[in-house]
């Protein structure tokens, strides 16, 4: 079982909303690392199921701060509560409202601890661009925009920081197949 | 009196939208479902790609249902180039569907819609009372998540499927580990329909014109006829022939219509009364039991039928798993030609449509993609229309509750169709 799990959340053609795609893809270049697993979600439902049976789980994923684009906010429990509360989603299920569920339905599988990252956009502007070639995460840095590039490295240093304190070992004696 | 209903942000649905309904007395003088994410223009950033780069690029208008548009693209592709698949590959083909079905399925009834029927207003909430039941549809899920994963490479944006048939043909072994869970999902999906059917069930009827694939005495997934219950009957060629989408100022979505009757209902309920008769012993005497036997005119009734259409992909899943045997070639060979591709397949919210023009080096120079949820826009908000009297005569929350659970009915996929809801209300 992997300790720690890095879930980014969003649609690879639709602009800055992947950014949460770009952080695992960055953080892929930066890898492996032991006992950590990286995933990359489109559909928020499948959050409820990678939330679980691990120590620590990272979500990643684009928030609406239209004043504070490339802000990149950790979001507290209470905060997640009252997100998840809200009724106005206009998704599906939103990423506040799966941890909730899963809090709800598996509490005793979910994640110790579970830390969501939230890196500022502006929805208003958002642009769904054509990948320059093929398709897919590879595309997704090089669609953001400035402001939300810089968002993702920092948001990649900040979980980088936690992964090297939980596996200090350096990237060389990290075996390939973790 | 006048009244207006305005929902800023539809909850429970697939992406961005809006509703805004104008009334005069009890009767709704406008009604405006307003779809506002941004235009996509996937038909504009398709020319002069490959045609063979459709079910790959197509799959991402939808983390959803993926699969139906790589189904609908190799269909249209295929059918431009000439190519019959053999039995075994459009068998893999209707698997990988079963797959999508399966999830996008469970999803909208467990998590979606049933909360609206429990008087719920999240997921959550329903989860606090019936988490047992919430948990089962997780798991039923997480079986059709199996079948797209082994069939598709991957859960999201499945990546085996080209046109001609697949990369690479999965082992006897690889699908056989599936069964045990599948046929748990369809034992369970059973005894949750019982469930399900008891829950109070809002009243509406209307005079809908059904449209729906039919194929070959098997339940539509990729099959080349269309057909409705007011005698239309073409060839998928035909479709822009009987359909037309039209734009209206209130949405960024088109309205398709068909051009003699006007709006029309694609999707479950469309399958299920077109196509009763092929549905599977287990998914059709489930429904007998329920008391749900064509024609349904009632769209609340979507929920029941969702579960039907759950408990026949499964069954059908289990049947091709048990019967298959892998052939030597996992796809055709490609022999690009100049010529126009139609292909129509059955994703889970309704028709999918898609033709495109390509060169001899299969360059694409003009496409067209028609999502389910374009086709029954102009129907949602005759619903909403039909619901008027019961909407004005209710407090702002109930009236929003239940206009939004009316959009439910459909499973809206907005950020396929911006090709969704803010709820106003104005009274006159």
């Amino acid at each position: 079982m992997s300790r720690t799990r890095v879930i980014g959340l969003g649609q690879a053609l639709a602009g800055d909303d992947s950014v949460g795609l770009a952080v695992i893809e960055e953080l892929r270049e930066r890898g492996p690392f032991a006992e950590v697993e990286l995933v990359c979600l489109t559909d928020v439902s499948a959050l409820l199921e990678q939330l679980c049976d691990v120590d620590t789980a990272w979500v990643v994923d684009a928030v609406d701060l239209r004043e504070r684009v490339g802000e990149v906010v950790e979001l507290g429990l209470s905060e997640l509560d009252a997100r998840a509360s809200c009724s106005a989603s206009s998704h599906g299920l939103d990423a506040a409202q799966a941890i909730a569920l899963c809090r709800e339905l598996f509490p005793t599988r979910i994640a110790k601890r579970v830390r969501v990252l939230g890196i500022g956009i502006d929805v208003s502007l958002l642009a769904l661009r054509a990948p320059a070639s093929g398709n897919g995460a590879a595309a997704n840095s090089r669609s953001l925009s400035p402001r939300v590039a810089r968002g993702a490295e920092h948001a990649r240093e900040l979980i980088l920081d936690t992964l090297v304190s939980v596996n200090p070992q350096p990237q060389s004696e990290i075996p390939s197949h973790a | 009196m006048s009244k207006v209903i305005q929902v800023d942000y539809l909850a429970r649905v697939e992406g961005e939208g809006a509703l805004r309904m104008t009334f005069d007395g009890n009767r709704a003088e406008r009604v405006e479902l307003n779809i506002f994410e941004p235009p996509r223009f996937f038909e504009g950033f398709l020319r002069g790609r490959s045609a063979l780069e459709t079910p790959d690029l197509t799959a991402r208008i939808c983390g959803i249902c993926p699969v139906a548009y790589q189904m609908s693209a190799c269909s249209a592709v295929e059918n431009g180039l000439g190519m019959q698949l053999p039995a075994a590959l459009r068998d893999l083909r209707r698997l990988l569907y079963c797959g999508e079905w399966i999830e996008s399925h469970v999803l909208h009834v467990f998590m979606l819609h049933l909360p609206d029927f429990l008087g719920k207003q999240s997921a959550l909430e329903a989860a606090k009372e019936h988490g047992d039941r919430i948990r089962l549809g997780l798991r039923v899920k997480k079986a059709g998540n199996a079948i797209v994963r082994v069939l598709g490479g991957r859960e999201i944006h499945p990546i085996n499927v080209r046109i001609g048939g697949f990369y690479k043909l999965p082992t006897r072994a690889e699908l056989r580990t599936l069964l045990p869970e599948l046929e748990w999902a369809k034992q369970a999906m059973l005894e949750a329909l019982e469930w399900l059917a008891s829950l109070p069930c809002p009243q509406l009827e209307r005079d809908y014109e059904f449209v729906a694939l039919r194929g070959d005495g098997r339940y539509p997934f990729c099959e080349e006829r269309l057909i409705s219950n007011k005698g239309l009957d073409i060839s998928v060629a035909e479709y822009e022939l009987h359909f037309e989408e039209t734009h209206v100022a209130h949405s960024t979505a088109l309205h398709s219509q068909l051009r003699a009757r006007g709006s029309y209902v694609c999707g479950p309920l469309a399958r299920f009364n077109l196509n009763f008769d092929v549905l599977c012993e287990a998914a059709r005497s489930a429904a007998e039991r329920i008391g749900l036997i064509p024609p349904v005119n009632n769209p609340f009734k979507g929920l029941l039928v969702r579960s039907i259409e759950v408990i026949q992909t499964l069954d059908e899943a289990v049947r091709i798993i048990e019967h298959y045997e892998p052939i030597a070639q996992a796809a055709l060979e490609v022999v690009p030609r100049a010529a126009t591709g139609y292909g129509c397949t059955e994703a889970p919210r309704g028709a999918l449509y898609h033709r495109y023009r390509f060169d001899d080096e299969a360059a694409i120079s003009e496409a067209k993609i028609v999502p389910p949820t374009s086709q029954n826009q102009s129907s949602i908000e005759d619903d909403l229309r039909a619901l008027a009297p019961r909407l004005v005569d209710l407090d702002d929350a109930g009236a929003t509750w239940l206009a939004e659970q009316a959009i439910r009915n459909y499973d809206p996929c907005i950020s396929c169709s911006t090709h969704f809801l803010k709820m106003e209300r104005i009274r006159r």
